[in-house]
């Protein structure tokens, strides 16, 4: 270690110990985020609920057996899993769209991509509260529109199951989650094919390639990464869903919309049952790392870390 | 401790990177006033040999002793240097007036003093109209004076310049190394100069060390290592590879000799004494442009004549260049006239064996 | 134009070159209706709230009025004072991280650089309860101070793995002629280092200040009544029933229009902030 002479930091040729300027961050870093993971660990093993008002009990993996072996605690997962699908999907479908729709180079192309991320920064709650209204199904302008065209305007809060054989409740908390991350997708998708060389591009007009031909050789390549990378996002991202779900439906009716995050929440902070509560959050962040390592392994075969 | 006479010794200086050896064994001394010249290819290993030298990295085995004491452990601030950068590392958000300040700056001298160290420095460099610029608008030849401005702001027994010169296009260079001569005798400073151009080397240097692939293969003064290279291939990188060369065999009855320039030679007997001596088949002979001579018809010649095809010139100013080929060869010869020949007419080209340097063909080591 | 066998292909392309235009801009009217209708529903007289989305015929301000009576204003200064102050101590400790992870061979930066990766994977509802008993306890919950250090914790990660990616395109060499000069680490960081990515970091910021701006679990759980910021007062409206729509829509302007010009003042660093700096063009 370099010597350090007089006191002071600015003093003349003083060479900070690099660890002493990472301590601070650090610092509120483990008393915030790694002590209270731990913590957390620690807590999955006891039976500790607040409204029994008694000392948690060491009850070793109980809790894991429980949450495992909980009917309810599959079906939210399940619940979660289908969401996934239809969400990921919208997602991925219609951001692909944008983003081949953007591939040309057009005046005001980076204004119109800087207004398509406007929905993606505002607040998740602000934008549900809105969509809660939008989607009224007595005064919101959406059924007010289709029913003055088919007479007929759907329960959007309701268990009912729409066309797509999944209850409406579900539904739109999808659109609204759709709405808000789509433009992430296309984002990326788009950051992905502006990387793509300009010669391979006129290569390809100059042939006249068919459209499929095109995406499969020119583009696909290119967005292959950014596809991966988004899918990794938005699969961790999704499963951490709470905002728009609480605002929109609070999880109703019944436990139609309560995926995964909700549920957890509602099982420490309505149930007070932290035990389980933790129990089930590591348990999903195991299948989350497990996923995501899984995943990139498989899709991007070592390329991005 | 009393004042040695080396103001720096550098000892078996080793570094080595991921398995590579960047420098290997690397030793000189160097007195009070000199400058050296540390002459090497990109990727020698010069930049590094600096940088330990000024502290900024440490080395694997070895010592560096400035002014008596062993630096090994102290920080470049302690160490008495400044550093000229390649990259000349100018603070780009700051004025030419606070990049040269900077050394003062940190020592916290009073404004009056700075003021004025400023003020003698720029002019002395002929940067003072700039002094209130940016550092980042500014041209490549006023960048350059910046750094060095920057550098001698700092009093330090040793100054190191990493490649000060190389960034300029040729006008400047040619008057920055005119400027740096006169700098030089003016400031009096010890200097170690760290270079690929072995024109700088040369010219400026007292003392010249050629650094090859992180070891020293010669060193010496100028003029040593001008006329008297350890091998060929140093001859070759000190004339920017533009050697006359020509070989020289015997047979293996030692009776009849052979030049690789075609059958149109005569050959004085001074080289086979030397073919003999040395007990080698082949020879090399080559002699730097200003030793060789390229005419019409040369009379007599006391070393190797070869005929030739005259192909071209180039003028230099003061001198033309002139270009013969024999047989795929090219020789150049330095006069300052044109001889009266036409393209494609025949030339005899003399190399006199005074000045010709003879290597082995086989190692390219020299043998006289 | 000349009629030859390029003409109809060109025509072709430049047809569909527009069809997609078109199509762009209509998928972008559409998506964008909402964020019309927010600001459209806030300007609205009371009585013409449920008349139609579009038709904006009187401009009032009374539902701003509405929305101070019930306690926005209040609900956005807080929502400022944890997020600056989230972001102010977030930001100068993650310039000191930075620095130092992009300048020093640091044992086990590997491991170091892998965790603040990973702390984006992380859910925040495993974090949140041993917070919360935590903050029960120690006296934190409710309270300003709380809630900040929570979010600077939730943003030192960003913050640095962004700041040091602007770091690392500074030539070391800038920080080796100050070692030379004599000065001292502080000293480099701060005079020089940081002017050179003032750029970067406000960037950093900005991506931080909007996650906090937007936050809603943490504060949920750890805010109090005096202390809550606005992302909670929304949510306390969603339980109500038969109210002022065209209040809640003022309220959700306000909120919302700092984000959309930070949005566009932003463009430049989308890439790096919402990939987290992995992705570098």
């Amino acid at each position: 270690m370099r010597k350090q002479f007089s006191k002071g930091l600015f003093n003349k040729g003083r060479v900070l110990n690099p660890w002493l300027m990472i301590l601070p961050a650090f610092l509120i870093l483990l008393v915030f985020n790694i002590f209270p993971l731990l913590w957390s660990l620690g807590i999955s093993f006891y039976r500790f609920s607040v409204i029994i008002r008694e000392i948690p009990k060491y009850v070793g993996g109980l809790n894991y057996i429980n949450v495992i072996t909980s009917v309810e605690a599959w079906d939210r997962i399940i619940r979660t899993g289908i969401y996934l699908a239809y969400s990921l999907s919208f997602q991925f479908g219609l951001g692909l769209l944008l983003s081949l729709l953007l591939f040309e180079d057009f005046k005001g192309k980076r204004m119109l991509i800087t207004l398509f991320t406007i929905p993606l920064m505002i607040a998740p709650v602000a934008s549900s509260l809105f969509f809660r209204y939008l989607f009224d199904e007595n005064l919101g302008p959406v059924n007010n529109f289709l029913k003055s065209i088919t007479g007929y305007g759907p329960l959007w809060f309701s268990s009912d199951i729409s066309p797509l054989g999944i209850p409406y409740a579900l539904l739109t908390v999808i659109l609204v989650e759709t709405w808000i991350w789509t433009p992430f997708v296309m984002f990326l998708l788009t950051a992905g094919m502006s990387s793509i060389p300009q010669d391979l591009i006129e290569q390809s007009r100059v042939d006249s390639l068919k459209f499929r031909h095109k995406f499969r050789y020119v583009i696909l390549p290119y967005i292959k990464p950014m596809i991966a990378l988004a899918l990794i996002f938005r699969f961790m991202d999704s499963l951490k869903t709470f905002d728009s779900i609480y605002i929109l439906t609070a999880g109703g009716p019944g436990a139609t919309t309560e995926l995964i995050s909700v549920y957890i929440y509602r099982v420490a902070f309505e149930r007070w049952d932290f035990g389980s509560a933790t129990a089930l959050s590591y348990l999903i962040l195991v299948i989350v790392i497990f996923m995501t390592n899984v995943f990139m392994r498989y899709i991007l075969g070592g390329e991005r870390s | 401790m009393s004042k040695s006479e080396y103001i720096i010794q550098v000892k078996n200086i080793v570094k080595t990177y991921n398995g590579r050896k960047v420098l290997n064994d690397i030793s000189f001394a160097l007195k009070r006033g000199e400058l050296l010249a540390i002459l090497g290819p990109p990727g020698s290993g010069k930049t590094t040999l600096l940088k330990i030298i000024a502290g900024l990295i440490k080395q694997d085995v070895g010592d560096i002793i400035i002014d008596g004491r062993i630096v090994n452990d102290l920080p470049p601030y302690e160490r008495g240097v400044s550093l000229v950068f390649e990259t000349l590392a100018l603070y780009p958000n700051m004025s030419v007036y606070e990049n040269i300040a900077s050394p003062l700056i940190a020592e916290k001298k009073d404004k009056e003093y700075i003021d004025k160290r400023v003020g003698e420095i720029a002019k002395l460099l002929k940067i003072e109209h700039i002094l209130d610029r940016k550092a980042d608008k500014l041209s490549g030849g006023e960048r350059q004076r910046v750094a060095i401005a920057r550098a001698l702001a700092k009093e330090a027994e040793i100054y190191l310049l990493d490649e000060p010169l190389s960034n300029l296009d040729a006008k400047i260079r040619y008057a920055l190394r005119t400027e740096f001569k006169k700098l030089k005798s003016i400031l009096g400073k010890t200097i170690i100069l760290a270079t690929s151009d072995p024109i700088d080397a040369l010219a400026l240097g007292d003392n010249v060390i050629l650094l090859f692939n992180g070891a020293i293969i010669q060193e010496g003064r100028p003029s040593d290592v001008y006329y008297a290279p350890r091998n060929i291939s140093i001859a070759r990188y000190l004339t920017g590879n533009v050697l006359n060369e020509v070989s020289i065999s015997i047979d293996s009855y030692g009776k009849s000799v052979s030049v690789d320039a075609g059958q149109e030679f005569s050959i004085d007997p001074y080289f086979l004494k030397v073919l003999r001596e040395v007990s080698e088949t082949s020879i090399t002979l080559a002699s730097y442009a200003d030793a060789c001579i390229i005419d019409k018809s040369i009379e007599s010649c006391s070393g190797i004549k070869i005929a030739g095809e005259f192909i071209g010139y180039e003028y230099r100013g003061s001198e033309y260049l002139i270009y013969a080929r024999k047989n795929g060869r090219i020789f150049r010869s330095l006069r300052t006239n044109l001889p009266n020949v036409t393209f494609g007419e025949k030339v005899d080209v003399c190399i006199p064996h005074t000045n010709a340097l003879l290597f082995s063909s086989k190692t390219g080591d020299l043998i006289r | 134009m000349k009629r030859n066998q390029y003409t109809r292909p060109l025509i072709l392309y430049r047809v569909r070159k527009l069809l997609k235009f078109a199509l762009l801009i209509a998928i972008l009217i559409v998506y964008l209706i909402p964020i019309y209708g927010m600001f459209s529903l806030a300007f609205k007289p009371r009585a013409e709230i449920y008349s139609g989305l579009f038709e904006l015929t009187r401009i009032t301000l009374e539902n701003f009025e509405e929305a101070y009576r019930y306690g926005a204003y209040s609900a956005i200064t807080n929502s400022i004072i944890v997020t600056v102050g989230g972001v102010a101590i977030a930001l100068v400790l993650a310039i000191l991280a930075s620095y130092a992870f992009s300048r020093f061979a640091i044992k086990g930066k590997n491991i170091l650089m892998f965790y603040i990766l990973s702390t984006r994977m992380m859910p925040p509802i495993t974090l949140i309860i041993p917070i919360f008993i935590m903050f029960f306890n120690i006296g934190l919950k409710g309270t300003y101070l709380g809630l900040i250090l929570v979010y600077a914790m939730m943003s030192i990660p960003l913050s640095i793995w962004m700041i040091k990616s602007f770091i690392d395109d500074i030539p070391k060499d800038i920080d080796q002629a100050a070692l030379i000069d004599g000065h001292s680490t502080m000293f480099i960081l701060f005079k020089i280092i940081i002017p050179m990515v003032i750029p970067g970091i406000a960037a950093s910021a900005a991506f931080a200040a909007i996650m906090l701006w937007n936050e809603f679990l943490f504060a949920l759980l750890l805010s109090g009544v005096d202390t809550k910021p606005t992302s909670v007062l929304l949510s306390s409206i969603r339980g109500e029933r038969g109210f002022n729509w065209g209040r809640v829509a003022a309220i959700e302007v306000i909120y919302i229009l700092p984000i959309i010009v930070l949005v566009f003042w932003l463009q430049k660093y989308m890439l790096r902030g919402l990939t987290f700096g992995t992705v570098r063009r």
